[in-house]
């Protein structure tokens, strides 16, 4: 492991240091140098080996051919022979550096070197001795040295060795071999090395470009500048990561810029609660200065309530009363105050009070808090009294008060009984009333049906018998009979407008009065009337029962125009003391304003039968009709001059009947 | 008018007295019984009484009722009509004085036919009697007995 980590760290460290175009370009260096000393070394070799081969065949050649002359001389002891045959062969051989020959006691005979021809060879020898000079004679043999290959070979003559021959080989030529091989190897080398350098330029300008311009822009966003784009060059891989990191880049950019306009909201955010919290702690600060103020008028309020106002604790002691509770049970303060409250009760309730309030600590369920209740409570004299009592709950401090507002009930229901006793007298009144009507409406007219039936048959049957005057006295009783059958249904009308209900919706005046008028002109189509119904008048009423007074108006005015040529009927509104005033207007008789104080009362005629024929029931029906819609009606004639009847169906602001309504002159009802 | 018969309901003798009269003066030449109270009316219907032994198969073509009757007022006759299977499809008429609105609503509600306010004028009551009849005896289609 420490070896590990002292080897690994400097190569990291190295790693780190150098960029990747220096390790490309050593990597290559490195690879070609080991490869041009791979191949030069293994040409040294193949040189030296085929270099030696040569050698040794020579020697072995000399060897075998020389030796047999090389014997014969030695064996005859010809030595000046065996000199020069040792020179003449020196001379031929540039290449052979000495030559010597040895007896078989090891002496040396003849010893041949560094001749001219050799000269620089001899410079070599002179280093130290080239030829050994101890020799096994007995075997042919190669041995080295530095400069040399020494070819030992031994002289035979008949099968017996008599001396032995050597010679040294020149080695130089084989070192400037090797000489040129290393310089032509290092030539290449240098030329290999460039062209690496170059190459690695190329690649590394390549792929290391793109890849430091990626570097840059990555440290650009690592330092938070997100503006430039990372732009794609280079390889495909190298695009890909560029690409990868322009979409990180964009996202990062779109992350801050969202982070940002969500840091400038929650700022704007605080900023408004915190401008939200200053308004609320302003009013809050006004609100508890009117919450003193308001506890104090509370207080007198309280004070000044007309009805009892009591408060109680959870048990039922009472804590406060006001002044209108002391005066409606008769008790001091101190006399209540700190008792139960069913003090206040009379008994049954009594007994029921501390039990139920109890049950309502535990269940929370309540008859009382929260509703209205009618109660009976006791005075301290003693008698009992009805109230309305309204109970509510209020916390204060984790302590529970009840809050007892009390109304004395007593005038409320003697009042109720009294209205009671009204509402039963008058139904009692109603249904004699309703018989009444009956009894008229079906009693009454059965005579008056014989009267008339029976006129008709003696006119029918006995004409004969009876003088004009008769006649016309049967005549008289038909027609009264008829009016007065007229004058029954006209007070049966006014009876029953009086007891129905009301019945309150939108009604189109204008629509009524327009059909009225079609149906009037109807009943008598020979006459001319112009009649002028004014558009979208509409109000709150009883549909039928203005309907009844729309169209005794117009009936009226109707009858009092029989005598007017050019007769004109209006229907309108005017506005009166801010409310809508309707009327109906006619150019007919009109009246005496005199007697304008009967106009509305029943049975009441201005004009005689004879000239306008009418029960003097219809105005009495229409002011009972106004009345009970709450209006005013009034009319405003000359005789002469028509008249105009005008009706409203609510008060006007300046409170009812006031001023303009100047009872008008007496008119003719019908 | 072969078979017709018109049942008259009415006490007072005046009213009978004009009613038939209407009727002969406008032509209607029908049989006419008259029943004087309601318990008579319906001894009529049912055969029974002082009408007991009648064919009860010959039923009146059309009924005229006045409501105010002694002893079985108009509207109980009208119930009992309605109630028995004879008699309960037999075309009704109240006849009556009066125009109010409870007796109206409750002779419809009592299953009349038809409701008929007696005009005072007798000239009137004259042309009311005769389009009744002409209504009631010739128009219309009586239901099957």
């Amino acid at each position: 492991m420490t070896l590990a980590l002292t080897l690994d760290k400097p190569m990291e460290r190295v790693r780190r240091a150098l960029g990747i175009s220096s390790i490309l370009t050593l990597t290559l260096v490195f690879l070609i140098a080991v490869l041009m000393a791979s191949i030069t070394m293994y040409d040294i070799r193949r040189e030296r080996t085929s270099f030696y081969d040569n050698l040794e065949k020579r020697g072995d050649f000399l060897g075998n051919g020389l030796t047999e002359v090389f014997a014969d001389h030695l064996y005859h002891a010809r030595v000046r022979e065996l000199q020069s045959a040792a020179d003449r062969v020196m001379a031929s051989l540039p290449d052979i550096q000495a030559i010597r020959i040895f007896r078989t006691d090891g002496s040396v005979l003849v010893d041949r070197q560094g001749h001219a021809g050799n000269s620089a060879y001899v410079v070599g020898t002179a280093k130290g001795p080239v030829i050994s000079d101890t020799v096994d004679t007995e075997k042919f043999a190669h041995s080295y040295t530095r400069d040399s290959l020494l070819v030992t070979s031994p002289l035979e003559i008949n099968g017996e060795v008599i001396g032995t021959v050597q010679f040294a080989f020149d080695q130089v030529p084989l070192n400037a071999e090797i000489t040129k091989i290393l310089l032509e190897r290092a030539w290449q080398s240098s030329a290999l090395i460039a062209l690496g350098i170059a190459l690695a330029y190329l690649i590394s300008r390549e792929v290391t470009q793109p890849l430091k311009t990626l570097a840059a822009s990555a440290e650009r966003i690592g330092n938070g500048d997100l503006e430039e784009p990372v732009p794609a060059q280079g390889a495909k891989e190298t695009k890909v990561l560029a690409n990868a990191l322009e979409r990180m880049r964009v996202e990062l950019r779109e992350l801050y810029g969202g982070l940002e306009i969500k840091v400038a909201e929650r700022t704007q955010e605080i900023s408004n609660i915190n401008q939200d919290l200053q308004r609320e702690i302003e009013v809050r600060k006004l609100a508890e200065g009117a919450l003193r103020d308001s506890e104090s008028r509370l207080q007198s309020m309280i004070d000044s309530a007309a009805a009892g106002i009591i408060t109680i604790d959870d048990e039922g002691i009472v804590e406060s009363v006001n002044s209108a509770a002391e005066k409606l049970f008769g008790y001091h303060p101190d006399e209540i105050v700190g008792q139960s409250v069913s003090l206040l009760m009379p008994a049954p309730y009594q007994d029921a009070h501390d039990g139920y309030l109890a049950s309502y600590r535990g269940s929370g369920r309540s008859e009382i808090v929260g509703t209205n209740r009618e109660l009976q409570a006791q005075r301290r004299d003693g008698t009992v009294f009805p109230i309305e009592l309204a109970v509510s709950e209020s916390w204060s401090g984790g302590r529970r008060t009840f809050i007892g507002i009390i109304t004395d009930e007593t005038e409320r229901k003697r009042a109720e009984d009294e209205r009671a006793r009204h509402a039963l007298a008058l139904e009692a009144a109603n249904k004699e009333l309703e018989a009444f009507s009956y009894s008229v409406s079906h009693d009454l007219r059965a005579p008056l049906r014989s009267i008339n039936g029976f006129s008709q048959a003696l006119l029918d049957d006995c004409a004969d018998e009876l003088s004009e005057s008769g006649q016309d006295y049967l005549h008289r009783v038909r027609a009264s009979s008829e009016h007065m059958a007229e004058l029954i249904d006209d007070l049966l009308q006014l009876s029953r407008i009086t007891r129905s209900e009301m019945k309150w919706e939108q009604v189109d005046l204008s629509a009524i009065a327009g059909s009225i008028a079609a149906e009037v002109q109807r009943s008598q189509p020979e006459r001319q009337v112009r009649f002028d119904i004014a558009e979208g008048l509409a109000d709150q009423g009883d549909g039928r029962l203005l309907a009844v007074v729309l169209e005794n108006l117009l009936s009226n005015s109707w009858k009092f125009t029989a005598k007017q040529p050019g007769a004109h009927i209006e229907f309108g509104a005017e506005r009166f003391d801010g409310v809508p005033a309707y009327f109906v207007r006619d150019n007919g008789a009109g009246f005496d304003m005199a007697y304008s104080g009967k106009l509305f009362e029943a049975f009441q005629r201005l004009h005689p039968t004879s000239e306008f024929e009418g029960t003097g029931v219809g105005l009495a029906i229409v002011q009972r009709v106004i009345h009970r819609h709450g209006g005013n009606v009034w009319a405003e004639s000359a005789v002469g001059q028509g008249a105009t009847f005008y009706f409203t169906l609510k008060t006007g602001e300046e409170n009812g009947s006031g001023g303009k309504i100047n009872p008008v002159g007496g008119r003719q009802s019908g | 008018m072969e078979g017709k018969l018109i049942l008259l309901v009415e006490d007072n003798p005046d009213e009978e007295a004009l009613t038939l009269r209407a009727l002969d003066r406008s032509g209607i030449d029908s049989q006419v019984v008259v029943a004087r109270d309601g318990a008579e009316a319906l001894d009529f219907l049912f055969g029974t009484g002082v009408y007991a032994g009648r064919d009860t198969t010959i039923m009146p073509t059309v009924t005229f009722l006045d409501l105010r009757l002694p002893k079985i007022d108009g509207l109980e006759v009208l119930r009992r009509m309605r109630a028995d299977e004879r008699t309960k499809l037999l075309p009704v008429v109240t006849l009556s004085s009066s125009d109010e609105k409870h007796d109206i609503t409750t002779s419809y509600e009592s299953k009349a036919n038809s409701y008929i306010r007696k005009p005072v004028s007798f000239i009137e009551f004259t042309e009311t009697v005769r389009r009744l009849g002409q209504y009631w005896m010739e128009l219309n289609v009586p239901p099957g007995i």
